[in-house]
């Protein structure tokens, strides 16, 4: 490589460089049924966003169970809607 | 940024900054023994709990699954933790599977990423990176999360067609083994030109997206003990209404991989994940039609909603690449 970085591991293997892509992460936090969160991370200005989110506990059959609705807006990620207990990652790159 | 770290890739990306936290591997979760639940109608399903210990109790674990039959449907149903030893937590990472086999063979194999944090390290060679309040948020000791590719997929809203339903008994909920519910519906995605598809896929994909149907089977029946002359019962007379309603739960998945020309493709469809039936039954019965013993019902197992589908939103499949961390 001519410009970049690469990190090598103590065998001398490559384990990340400037050819690679990921996400990383900014925020994670859980969300319970019923609540609404909305938080501001300046450091997504800019960047590509992605949010992901998991029920915490599979749905059971025993209720309707509604996923939150997770928007980005600007910097701003909103959590709300939902009456499941979920966790929430914010990832950027 | 005016004091820290940062690294980008080729594409102006951020790799790794002191302003934020790499996922990194911890490790793989454990597999189960037997899934915690089964059944083979309905093209099959296993709910499977995979378990890691992560050594800090505030980070959350990013769950990646392999997919070691690519024709069939998988994906994220829960993740939780649970508190265990001084300071761990012991997370349970639920995947569902399409398809009724049950060896260990298999079932996917989990990849947990985390935070630096998280992970007990060793070795004493390579790069760190810190953040503002002195937490690590980058350790080559641990491999970085590398991404191969992101697609955005969403379910159809229909699982199956009714269309395409047998028909089954309507007395008391006879054809229960029955195999109408099999997913038929599915959305295909182009995830790429197959040359550049990773070693050995993983993927993150929560399976958030549910959807019930249901079809209903009647049936009346009357019959005469005696004679019956032009279509009039002399003697008793009976009759008997049958309806078993039949319902499948499904649950969000990816899968059903196929290679078109020079691209691959993995579908969004659904997995049956549990079935049942409920039914009624009304009868009555008269003596020259004059007096009889009235009517009688009975019913049972219900779903708490019908033919209707929720958290129907675009979910995106983030793909690796697992044999860099084998």
């Amino acid at each position: 490589m001519a410009q970049g970085i690469e990190i090598y591991d103590e065998d001398g293997d490559v384990v990340y460089s400037t050819v690679d892509v990921t996400w990383n992460q900014v925020a994670s936090f859980q969300v319970n049924g019923g609540a609404s969160v909305s938080n501001s991370y300046p450091i997504l200005s800019g960047k590509t966003v992605q949010t992901v989110q998991m029920f915490i506990n599979p749905p059971p059959a025993t209720r309707k169970a509604l996923a939150h609705t997770v928007t980005v807006t600007g910097t701003t990620v909103a959590v709300s809607g939902g009456n499941e207990d979920i966790l929430v990652l914010v990832l950027m790159r | 940024m005016s004091t820290g770290f940062l690294a980008v890739n080729n594409n102006n990306e951020v790799l790794i900054s002191s302003d934020t936290k790499n996922l990194q591997f911890a490790g793989k979760a454990t597999k189960p023994s037997t899934p915690l639940s089964n059944f083979v109608n309905h093209g099959g399903f296993v709910e499977l709990v995979y378990t890691i210990v992560l050594s800090d109790r505030s980070s959350i674990p990013v769950p990646f699954f392999t997919m070691p039959d690519d024709s069939k449907f998988h994906s994220i149903a829960g993740v939780k933790g649970v508190n265990s030893g001084t300071l761990e937590k012991t997370w349970s990472i639920t995947i569902l599977r399409s398809g009724g086999s049950t060896t260990q063979v298999t079932m996917p194999e989990v990849y947990v990423f985390v935070e630096p944090v998280a992970i007990t390290m060793s070795g004493g060679n390579g790069l760190q990176v810190f953040n503002d309040d002195t937490t690590v948020c980058f350790d080559s000791r641990a491999r970085p999360l590398a991404v191969t590719n992101a697609v955005s997929v969403v379910q159809p809203s229909n699982p199956v067609t009714s269309s395409s339903f047998a028909a089954l008994s309507a007395a008391q909920c006879g054809g229960i083994n029955n195999n109408n519910f099999t997913p038929t519906q599915n959305n295909s995605y182009n995830f790429g030109t197959t040359t550049s598809q990773p070693t050995k896929p993983m993927y993150h994909y929560n399976g958030l997206a549910q959807a019930q149907r249901e079809a209903s089977f009647y049936q009346y029946v009357e019959s005469c003990t005696g004679f019956n002359i032009y279509g009039f019962c002399v003697g008793y007379e009976s009759t008997l209404a049958n309806t078993s309603t039949y319902w499948a739960f499904y649950r969000g998945a990816i899968g059903g991989k196929t290679i078109t020309g020079s691209d691959t493709y993995l579908k969004a469809g659904w997995i049956p994940v549990i079935a049942g039936c409920y039914w009624s039954s009304v009868s009555s019965g008269a003596f020259l039609r004059i007096f009889g013993p009235g009517s009688s019902g009975s019913s049972g197992g219900a779903w708490p909603y019908s033919d209707e589908t929720i958290n129907l939103a675009a979910q995106t499949v983030i793909v690796g690449d697992a044999s860099r961390y084998d």
